[in-house]
């Protein structure tokens, strides 16, 4: 005797006999399903052949018939029977109802997907690094031939993005700049105190700021918001078939979303990485003024007389080709997508993290290339 | 004068699934061709490759006589201007509202001034029952607009050929006539071209010229109505007499299996 709930109970019947019998009671529903699922299931382990009473059951529902699918092919494995000796009315309309097309798909066991394939990582890997560059070349190709073309696609477009990818960003690239700098300034400010060096605090900062930081922080803020952005509006736009639309409509997919982008960005970048140098070296001034007797006078003379043109340029020339990789990278991700609303999800955040990989690389090569010139 | 569509030999498959085998087809100048079949048999994937979004893994699909996986971009292009595709799903841009969706091909393929696009714009809206909508985006609509937004702009350069993926699914059954009409319309007048694909069987019996049946991969059946009606394949009546399959083992399978000597009372 058993019990699986209030609702269903079990009951062996006494007798030894092979097969062992067992009658069942009540509902036999997603709910008492489990609890008698793994007393059969122990039984049926074990070796044990059973015939099953379904007389007196009032309902079972479509888990009940499952369970019968699952214990059968427990059953089939171990070699012993399971019969259903007895049915209610219900009970057989249910076997009807709920019913596989065959015997065969009822017992077959699916296998979880293994992972067969390492060989082919690298051949993948080969063919996602192809497309990148075709899609890479799509890109330039089209950027610099569209604007002699008959009809330029969508007017205004590159405006409207250059909105997008700049204007809304540089609040946060601002803030987080004046944050880094004065993190900077107050890092080196008690170095610097101890050999009255204070006002090389002001060098220091914009030889970092525009030479390296403010790139680089720019490039990371606007991998996270806007080349998560692209690779989310492109892998959304593939998903529901917008991108085949746009084939049929005799529109090339890359013109029409990724190059008034590409424009955009070529000019936000820079304008952000200048707005993120501004704003480290102001955070900068500030510690200067708090904590090592720096008048802004002081601060901002030493500041420009820091300054190289050729640091200047070489970290805007950085940042526009920053803005490129993330633009790539995302679009890249984009058209790469597959599977619904969780495939979006999945290139969404690898488009920030290969930029973010992309962004530091290239950044190690410039460091490189300007340490030779 | 080539055939609009000339499909011949098309295999097609995703990974390696074959969903087609082996397909010829050839559809005249000013037929209406419906497609029919089971879910999931291949019809959506037959229209892809029709239009060029996917390339045959065997076989050659020509459309307006061009075959547009070796053609250059320009007569691809040219081919294109000429074709018009309704999706299953729509596909209307998201960003863009109804009006600019049935504007954007006209802008981008004709010379026409900006005003008569408007009204050729406001016209295929009205044609298709949305002239208030005009101003709404894609995701701002029911089910059923949001196809009819989508035949609308694939109408908008008035194409030689036309493809359907289930114009009438989703609709109610006076609008689903109205666009069947506009359909036969859109074709006695232009000769347009048609490839639809269906499940109605009212809309079949409306509108098509010749019927195409797909199963498992295979044309199963190809023909008039009349003739189809007429068919002795047990698939082909079944499909017309909307009779379900019948299940396969009579008590259910499972049961048989359980050995059960006393069956249902
Ligand atoms: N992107 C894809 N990747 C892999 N398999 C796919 C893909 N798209 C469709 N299939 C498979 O191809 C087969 C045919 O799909 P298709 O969309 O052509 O069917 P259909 O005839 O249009 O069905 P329905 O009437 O339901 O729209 C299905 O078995 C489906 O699983
Ligand atoms: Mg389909």
């Amino acid at each position: 005797m058993g019990e699986a709930g209030p609702r269903l109970s079990f009951e062996w019947l006494p007798d030894e006999s092979r097969p062992r019998e067992l009658v069942l009671r009540g509902v036999l529903d997603k709910v008492s399903v489990p609890a008698v699922y793994k007393a059969l299931r122990t039984k049926i382990l074990r070796g044990v052949s059973l015939s099953i009473d379904l007389e007196n059951v009032e309902r079972v529902d479509s888990a009940g018939i499952a369970m019968f699918a699952d214990l059968l092919r427990s059953a089939k494995e171990k070699g012993c029977a399971l019969k259903v000796s007895r049915l209610s009315k219900q009970a057989g309309h249910a076997f009807q109802v709920f019913r596989f097309k065959s015997l065969s798909e009822a017992v077959t066991r699916i296998e979880p997907p293994y992972l067969e394939r390492k060989g082919q990582d690298l051949i993948e890997f080969l063919a996602a690094a192809k497309e990148l560059l075709l899609l890479c070349a799509d890109t330039f190709t089209w950027a610099l031939t569209s604007p002699f073309v008959r009809r330029p696609y969508r007017k205004g477009a590159a405006l409207e993005q250059a909105v997008i990818l700049g204007s809304r960003a540089s609040g946060i690239v601002a803030l987080i700049s004046f944050i880094v700098g004065l993190t900077m300034a107050l890092l080196s400010a008690t170095q610097l105190r101890t050999f009255g060096a204070n006002v090389y605090v002001a060098d220091m900062l914009a030889l970092a700021m525009t030479r390296e930081l403010a790139p680089l922080l720019t490039a990371i803020l606007v991998a996270g918001r806007s080349g998560s952005a692209v690779a989310a509006e492109v892998a959304t736009m593939k998903v529901t078939e917008e991108i085949d639309a746009l084939r049929t409509l005799g529109l090339e997919p890359v013109r029409f979303l990724i190059v008034p982008k590409l424009y955009a960005i070529t000019f936000t970048q820079p304008l952000l990485t200048v707005i993120s140098a501004i704003f480290g070296i102001l955070g900068g001034m500030l510690i200067g003024m708090l904590l090592l007797n720096l008048s802004p006078q002081t601060f901002i003379h030493q500041t420009a007389r820091a300054l190289i043109l050729k640091d200047i340029l070489s970290g805007l020339l950085k940042s526009v080709v920053f803005g490129w990789i993330i633009l790539v990278v995302g679009a890249f991700n984009g058209f790469r997508v597959s599977g619904g609303a969780e495939g979006v999800g999945r290139v969404t955040t690898s488009a920030v993290v290969q930029a973010i990989f992309g962004v530091i690389v290239a950044d190690a090569i410039f460091s490189l290339l300007f340490w030779y010139s | 004068m080539p055939w609009p569509l000339e499909i011949r030999g098309l295999k097609a498959q995703y990974g390696d699934k074959v969903i087609l085998e082996d397909l010829d087809l050839l559809v005249e100048k000013g037929e209406i061709l419906t497609v029919l079949g089971g879910s999931g048999c291949g019809k959506s994937t037959l229209l892809k490759h029709a239009v060029g979004l996917m390339e045959p893994a065997a076989g050659t699909v020509k459309l307006l006589g061009l075959d547009l996986l070796q053609a250059d971009e320009g007569e691809k292009k040219e081919v294109l201007t000429r074709t018009g595709v309704l999706f299953q799903g729509g596909a209307l841009l998201n960003s863009l509202t109804i009006a600019e969706n049935v504007a954007l091909p006209l802008e981008q393929h004709t010379d026409l001034p900006g005003a008569v696009i408007s009204d050729v714009v406001r016209m295929k809206l009205s044609m298709v029952g949305l002239f208030d909508a005009a101003g709404l985006f894609p995701p701002e609509l029911s089910g059923g607009m949001r196809k009819r937004a989508a035949l609308a702009r694939a109408i908008a350069l008035d194409p030689e050929i036309l493809f359907c993926d289930e114009p009438s699914a989703g609709l109610d059954p006076l609008t689903a006539a109205g666009i069947d009409r506009l359909i036969r319309d859109l074709r006695d007048t232009l000769a347009m071209t048609v490839v639809a694909v269906t499940h109605e069987m009212a809309s079949v019996k409306l509108i098509a010229d010749r019927v195409l049946m797909l199963d498992e991969g295979n044309v199963l059946f190809e023909g008039s109505l009349a003739e189809m009606r007429e068919s002795n394949n047990q698939a082909v009546q079944d499909y017309l007499a909307r009779k379900a399959p019948a299940a396969a083992g009579g008590t259910g399978t499972l049961l048989a299996a359980l050995h059960c000597e006393e069956e249902n009372k």
